[in-house]
């Protein structure tokens, strides 16, 4: 069959490192050069004369024509789906290849057909990964819960995320294309410009959030929203491309002020209270005291971190072994309310003058539940002076 | 907007807002919707958009033209109901419009 071709022209062809055939009208191999018997893994003598769909065939499930695509190419030799559309090789040993082919018309007379062929199994291959692993990025991006924006070396916005969509306001459809100091309150627009371009000079590829301060949006019903932003600069042929994280803070700042709030509402009832309080960990080291407990110290030096059983208030008895059962009972007092036992006894105090007060005491555990698990974080120690109340002895 | 809902062939479905004019795989793509590839662009030339268009509504999205019909030889287990999304453009009309995706597109 290889009489299709002179003696130079075969020379060429074995020469080419593209791998070449010659089939005929009716689909059967005229000829194959040494590059296709080393893609396809069959010698000429093999293939030539046997049917092309030995070595392109379609695959199950399509119903391609192998040779009327062939001819169709053939009469249309740039048509644009040859960029596309490849057909699939069968090698000798079973393995398929993806080929990008391309077709001329040999013999207009005999219809035969000149078809080469290039391997683009690997570069297919690469190219769905890269696919599929900008699917599975640009998922993430869309529905994370900051928002996203990406910007041009002209600061533009190419890409805006749901979330920048829910916190602006505006649609993709519509920042997309414009400035991004759109998104700015007007006072903030100038230097902007500046601190992007700086940004871009710098030698850092990205600046994270708690690196730099607050910054504010603003949105397009006029709301302006304090942010936190991270970004980071990608140079995709020579030009910037800005992509900046955008953390909605307006919740966070809330939470914090009703916090602070609350935290000073406490901190009032606390310290205004006429009991004294102490607030103890459950190892008996104590954490806080309010201003009647500090005022029965006096000296609160080193108060804060000791042992309750061991604060000046307790009376200094002369009588050592006394004085360690009243510790002991007090440490063990503390250990038992550190399991969940409340405490309310009687209890005498010395104050700073060396008075000694009769003392309404409790000790009440406060719990903590995390999950399924409640424990004791801390104990309440009061005392109520009652010396008014007692009988003089 | 019109709505188009896609059914992956794990059954996952996508129901995103597509403008009016634009192309059914151009709404894919552009909600990131897994399974339309559209490797040329919408040029009718690489049958990597091929989608099932559920049968109430076979008939407003229209018949293939001869160059569709040709390339759909490259498509994947193809039934009457087979075009590709590349030549459905949206219209209010097929606003609800429902599509399966095959199981495969190379």
């Amino acid at each position: 069959m290889s009489d299709v071709l002179g003696e130079p022209a075969r020379r060429v062809l074995d020469t080419l490192p593209e791998a070449v055939l010659i089939i005929d009208a009716a689909g059967r191999v005229r000829y194959l050069n040494d590059a296709a018997g080393e893609l396809l893994g069959y010698g000429a003598a093999e293939l030539e004369g046997c049917d092309v769909a030995t070595v392109i065939a379609s695959q199950p499930g399509q119903r391609v024509d192998v040779v009327a695509w062939l001819a169709r190419w053939a009469d249309e030799p740039n048509s644009p789906q040859l960029r596309y559309l490849t057909l699939t090789g069968r090698v000798r040993s079973g393995a398929q290849l993806r080929l990008s082919v391309r077709v001329a018309q040999l013999d207009a007379r005999r219809r035969d057909y000149l078809v080469t062929l290039r391997d683009v199994t690997a570069e297919q291959r690469e190219h769905q990964d890269v696919k599929h692993a900008y699917l599975v990025a640009s998922r993430i991006l869309a529905i994370c819960d900051d928002a996203i924006v990406n910007a041009d070396k002209d600061f533009n916005v190419t890409f805006f995320n749901r979330k920048a969509e829910a916190l602006f306001g505006v649609t993709a459809a519509e920042i997309v294309g414009r400035p991004i100091e759109r998104l700015l309150p007007q006072r903030y627009r100038a230097s902007h410009g500046r601190h992007i371009a700086a940004f871009r000079d710098a030698k850092a590829p990205s600046r994270l959030m708690g690196e730099r301060g607050e910054i504010v949006g603003l949105a397009a019903n006029g709301e302006e929203i304090p942010l936190e932003a991270s970004i980071t600069k990608v140079f995709v042929d020579g030009e910037p491309i800005f992509s900046v994280q955008l953390r909605d803070i307006r919740a966070r700042k809330a939470a914090e002020r009703a916090r602070a709030a609350s935290e000073q509402r406490f901190r009032t009832m606390f310290e205004r209270a006429l009991e004294a309080i102490a607030l103890v960990d459950p190892s008996g080291s104590v954490l806080e005291l309010n201003s009647a407990a500090r005022a029965l110290l006096g000296d609160t030096t080193g108060a804060l971190g000791r042992k309750f059983w061991l604060l000046p208030w307790w009376p200094r008895l002369a009588d050592a072994v006394e004085r360690e059962r009243r510790e002991r009972a007090m440490q063990d007092a503390v250990a038992r309310c550190a399991r969940g036992e409340e405490i309310r006894t009687r209890a005498e105090l010395v104050d700073l003058r060396a008075q000694r007060h009769v003392i309404d005491f409790s000790l009440r555990p406060v719990w903590e539940t995390v999950g399924d698990d409640r424990a004791v974080a801390s104990i309440l120690a009061e005392g109520r002076d009652i010396t008014s109340l007692v009988p003089p002895t | 907007m019109p709505r188009v809902t896609y059914i992956e062939s794990n059954g996952t479905e996508h129901v995103v807002a597509v403008p009016v004019g634009v192309s059914v795989m151009q709404g894919a793509r552009d909600n990131l919707v897994p399974g339309i590839e559209g490797d040329c662009g919408g040029l009718c030339a690489c049958a990597t958009c091929h989608v099932y268009v559920e049968p109430e509504w076979a008939k407003r999205c229209g018949e293939p033209d001869e160059l569709e019909t040709n390339i759909l030889d490259f498509a994947f287990d193809v039934t009457p109901l087979s075009r590709l999304s590349c030549q459905i453009h949206v219209t209010d009309a097929l606003d609800g419009l429902v599509v399966r995706l095959p199981e495969r597109q190379y």
